[in-house]
Formats: C-alpha cells, structure tokens, sequence
C-alpha cells in the first residue's frame, strides 16, 4: 500500500520542475511541454486522493480524465498558435515576440 | 521498514519520471526534449498503475502519449532551431525563475508533510474502467458532453489557425 503524501510529494516536484521550465525556457513548444508537465503533476493528486477519498466512486480519476482531455485541447490550440506565429514572423523563441510591447 | 513491490515501483517509476522531467527542462535540443517528454508521460502513466487507476493509465499512455507528445514532436519538425545550436535555450530571467520554482515547491512540500493525509482505502473499486464509464453517462454526463464540444472547437481553432494563408 502506498501512503497519500508519496504521489503528492511526486507531483509537487513533478509541478516544481515544470513551474521552473515554464518560466525559463525560451522556446514556444518547450513552455508548452512544461505545461503538459504541471497539468500531469495536478493528475497525479487527483488520482492519488481518488483513492484515498472516494476509493468506490472514482471521483479523482474521473476528473483526470477530464483534465487530460482539455490539455489534449490545449496543446492542440497552443502548437496551432506556435505554428501560425512559426509561419507569420519565423521566430518561436518567446522573448523575440513582442508585437504588443511598445 | 519493509518495501512491498508496489512501494518499490512507485519509487523507481516516480525517480524515472522526475529524472526525465528534468530533461525535458535542460535538453538543449528541442528534439530530445519532446522524447523526455514522451518518457516522463509514460512514468506517470506508471505511477497510475502503482495507485491502481489502470483505466487512467490508458488513457494517458494513448492520449497523451500517444497524440499530444508526438503532436509536440510535429511542431518541432516543423518550427526551425532544432537542433538549439544557434540560441540559449534559457531565458537570462532564469535566475529569477529558480528561486520562484523551488519557492512554490517547498511551500507545496511544506504543507504537505504537516497534512494528515487520509490513508488509501483498501476496498477500492478494482473495474476502474466500468465505473469511470458508468460516472460519466450518470453523473458527469453534462461535463462529459460540454467536454466533447471543448474538442469540437478546439480541433476547429487548431486547424483554423495553422491552414495556410491563400492570400
């Protein structure tokens, strides 16, 4: 049986790491892995207190399953923009696009 | 104390995830990054394994996995830079990002470990795949059905924004 606090501690790293690329990366599609990254870390607490709270309904797993099928959305949308950006200035590198800072 | 099997899994599956979330963070080449990427999707879909969520496990080795790491790996075939040679692949604001980054995880862990967590019960549902289906046409049908219509627009958005421009 594994105890409540080891996947959440997992998923708190897992979170960190990802926090920490999302805000230092430059890359367009490597900010977007690092979101892919904190949205598992979130999974990860919803399946870990799924068991702990609602171990007969599945209330946790259900929402994971939820969350995944909007991050599938995201990403898809994200590397649709990533893309368009690619095409209009052929730079993804996030620093370089600002077209709204004056 | 004593390591059963299924602690011993979680352990090496969850240092796998994080090492290759690491990675995915400092590959230089954006290529490898969407590959760590690929192996850290698949350590969490192991660590659902080790909780006993297998229907969850599943459909995060087919949907993500299976569609939204190669969809990365899509992007960067079709961006430029792969290889990362021509530009840092860090912001100079990283030194502020760190403390950031560990500061929100220390807070997490920091909280964490004084929580009374909820031991997990041992009579929990072993068909995760009936009871998720059965929780979603009852319980959730209208979050399952708005959810649909979410995929709907956003296959629409995506396929809008990345068509060529026929000017």
């Amino acid at each position: 049986m594994i105890p409540t606090w080891w996947p959440v501690t997992l998923s708190a790293l897992l979170f960190g790491i990802g926090l920490f690329g999302l805000l230092s990366r430059r890359n367009a599609i490597a900010i977007l892995m690092c979101i892919e990254l904190m949205l598992n870390a979130a999974n990860i607490n919803l399946v870990a207190f799924s068991r702990a709270v609602t171990p007969q309904l599945l209330t946790g797993q259900v929402f994971a399953i939820f969350v995944m099928a909007i991050a599938a959305a995201e990403a898809a949308v994200g590397l649709a923009i990533v893309i368009a950006l690619y095409r209009n200035r052929e730079r993804i590198v996030v620093d370089e696009v600002d077209l709204l800072r004056w | 104390m004593n390591v059963t099997w299924e602690q011993a899994a979680f352990l090496g599956f969850g240092a796998l995830t994080l090492a290759a979330a690491l990675l995915v963070v400092f590959s230089r080449n954006l290529f490898h990054a969407a590959l760590w990427l690929a192996a850290t999707l698949t350590g969490v879909a192991c660590i659902y394994v080790t909780l006993h969520a297998e229907f969850v496990a599943m459909s995060q080795m087919i949907v993500y996995v299976g569609a939204v790491a190669v969809l990365m790996l899509f992007a960067v075939f079709l961006t430029e830079d792969v290889v990362g040679q021509k530009s840092r692949r860090l912001r100079s604001a990283w030194v502020f990002a760190l403390p950031v980054a560990v500061a929100v995880c220390a807070i997490l862990l920091r909280w964490f470990s004084g929580y009374p967590w909820k031991p997990p019960a041992s009579d929990h549902a072993t068909d995760t795949a009936g009871v998720i289906g059965i929780a979603f046409i009852q319980r959730y049908l209208f979050a399952f059905e708005l959810t649909s219509i979410i995929l709907l627009a956003a296959l629409i958005g995506a396929i809008f924004l990345a068509r060529e421009e026929k000017a």
